[in-house]
């Protein structure tokens, strides 16, 4: 809900756990990067955060979501899909973060059209690391849609 | 004996009661061919018999009809008699006939006592008939072929009896027997539904808890290793030790987890079998070895081909990575790892022998290495956590095959397992 850097591309971070939120601000801070990132703690936050709903009709339009598969009532799934069949936000990518590395969620989130999967790393190390992957293919590799 | 009714029993003396009835008509009618059929006669005989082939077969039915209901059986029978005889003014009836067929029929369904019970009501009826009713100058002859017609029924209707009570206890036995057989059957049956649905829910309970144990091992590994990053100065030695055990410890659960994972995932693995080269599957495991074996030095001699198996590829690599894996784990400190893989085909299965030269374990052991948690190894000596070769044994079992370890302690050990083979 609050910005949490400045500058560039702006993320979504859809996550519940606040370890896991903390430590992927750890990771962006560790890389020194400059994206700006918003948090919404559940999976309807999420959406309506998206669709900028009031009371987030101060929020951008996201270039990047990076969501957890694991949240309380509507899952990431859900949030996949409602994403997925909806016109305005079909084109933004999404990169889901999970803690499992189960074959069926990776199947169920390809499947679902999300833009990749990451299994989230295990130790502190790791997690910068692939923080900064994602941050840096999605900022400096790919090319995202412009905004119509 | 006829007391012991099943629901077999039952059927077959409600379906021959129209049969007897039929044949008890026709019986009926044939000393009857040059008199007018008298309807009334017929109608009395026809229920009397009904009543007590009715009573006999009640009692059988219901192993529970009351007792007077079953010694009523002889007492009907001669009321039956009595009743026909006044109905047709004391003559000689041509139905009466059909009420010899009673005796036979309590022989066929009733109980021992009441075919006793019938038999001596006949010769007890047939004795007042050919005395009291029937001309007094014939009735000598009379009684006697009265009589002689009355102990032929009733011998005979004894012997149905009997033989109908041995083939029906045979039968009993039979079925009792096949009853058992099918009751056992069916308790192997439930215990081993049973079984697999327990084995089901602790396969789905290993995987959902090592699954969620893995969240929070991962916050507690992870932060512990950013608090050492950034206070670690603020800390002294003592602080910096304890945190070390922290970070240790999660690490540990994290991998014996990720191993618990792995293991009940073997079990719940869906995937079907296809035909699966070994050479592929052990390159595979070579490759994800590959700078295990470069660190330690260690020399793999492998069959220049390995033949198909029937089994799922993943798994296969797995088991070879478990295997080879060990084997460069345990190695001699003081030689040169080797290892040699080598392959023989034995009817329909592959055998696969992995050989090394490491530090081996006592063949006394050799049984207890497949169970989850079993190291013969202090922790800190060796690493591992014990589920490797679980996961071995598991896998290999999935398959269908056979594993089992030898060693030599500081000489070596072979691990040995077989597969399917796909016929060529």
């Amino acid at each position: 809900m609050t910005p949490l850097s400045l500058d560039s591309i702006e993320i979504l971070l859809v996550e519940d756990n606040p370890g896991d939120v903390r430590l992927t601000q750890e990771g962006f801070a560790h890389a020194k990067l400059h994206n700006r990132m918003w948090l919404a703690p559940d999976g309807e936050t999420a959406m309506r955060m998206l669709r900028r709903e009031d009371p987030f009709d101060a929020c951008p339009r996201f270039d990047l979501v990076l969501l957890d598969l694991n949240l309380p009532g509507f899952s990431g799934f859900d949030v996949l899909r409602a994403m997925k069949h909806d016109e305005s936000l079909c084109l933004v990518p999404v990169v889901v973060l999970s803690s499992s590395n189960a074959e069926r969620d990776v199947r169920a989130s390809y499947a679902g059209h999300a833009n990749c999967f990451v299994t989230k790393p295990a130790n502190f190390e790791g997690f910068v690391d692939v923080v900064h992957a994602i941050e840096h293919f999605w900022t400096n590799v790919a090319r995202l849609p412009t905004h119509g | 004996m006829s007391n012991a009714t099943t629901p077999e029993d039952r059927r077959d003396a409600a379906q021959s009661l129209p049969f007897a009835f039929a044949v008890a008509l026709g019986l009926g009618l044939l000393p009857l061919q040059d008199t007018p059929v008298d309807a009334l006669e017929l109608a009395i005989a026809l229920v009397a018999l009904a009543a007590v082939m009715a009573l006999a077969t009640l009692t059988t039915l219901r192993p529970n009809a009351p007792r007077w209901l079953a010694l009523l059986v002889p007492y009907a029978y001669v009321a039956a008699i009595t009743l026909l005889r006044m109905a047709t003014g004391g003559n000689r009836s041509g139905y009466a006939a059909l009420l010899y067929l009673a005796p036979f029929w309590v022989a066929l369904r009733g109980t021992r006592r009441q075919v006793l019970g019938v038999t001596i009501a006949m010769f007890a009826s047939q004795v007042v008939q050919t005395t009291l009713m029937d001309d007094v100058a014939n009735a000598g002859s009379s009684i006697r072929g009265a009589l002689l017609t009355a102990l032929v029924i009733g011998m005979m209707s004894l012997a149905v009896q009997s033989s109908v009570s041995a083939l029906r206890a045979a039968e009993t036995r039979v079925r009792r027997e096949a009853d058992a057989r099918a009751q056992a059957n069916e308790r192997l049956e439930h215990s081993n539904e049973l079984l697999e649905r327990s084995n089901r829910d602790l396969e789905q309970f290993a995987y959902v808890s090592s699954h969620d144990l893995q969240e929070p091992l991962r916050m507690i590994r992870s932060f512990s290793q950013l608090f050492a990053q950034r206070y670690a100065q603020q800390v002294d030695d003592d602080g910096r030790e304890l945190l070390g055990f922290v970070t240790d410890g999660a690490e540990r659960a994290q991998s014996l987890v990720a191993d618990l994972l792995e293991y009940s995932r073997v079990g719940t693995s869906d995937r079907p079998f296809e035909d699966a080269s070994l050479g592929d599957v052990l390159e595979r495991a070579l490759d994800v070895l590959a700078p295990m074996i470069e660190e330690s030095g260690a020399r793999v001699y492998r069959p220049d081909s390995l033949p198909l198996v029937h089994g799922d590829p993943g798994q296969l690599e797995r088991l070879f990575v478990n295997l080879v894996g060990n084997a460069i784990k345990y190695r001699d400190p003081h030689r040169k790892p080797e290892l040699r893989i080598e392959s023989s085909r034995i009817g329909q299965s592959v055998r696969v022998d992995v050989i090394d030269n490491g530090i081996g374990f006592d063949d006394e052991h050799a049984r207890r290495i497949f169970l989850m948690f079993q190291r013969l190894h202090a922790h800190g000596e060796y690493d591992g956590n014990g589920i490797g070769l679980a996961i071995c044994a598991r896998i290999v079992e999935r398959h269908g095959g056979r594993i089992e370890a030898h060693g030599v302690p500081n000489e070596g050990s072979v691990f040995s397992f077989t597969l399917e083979a796909v016929a060529a």
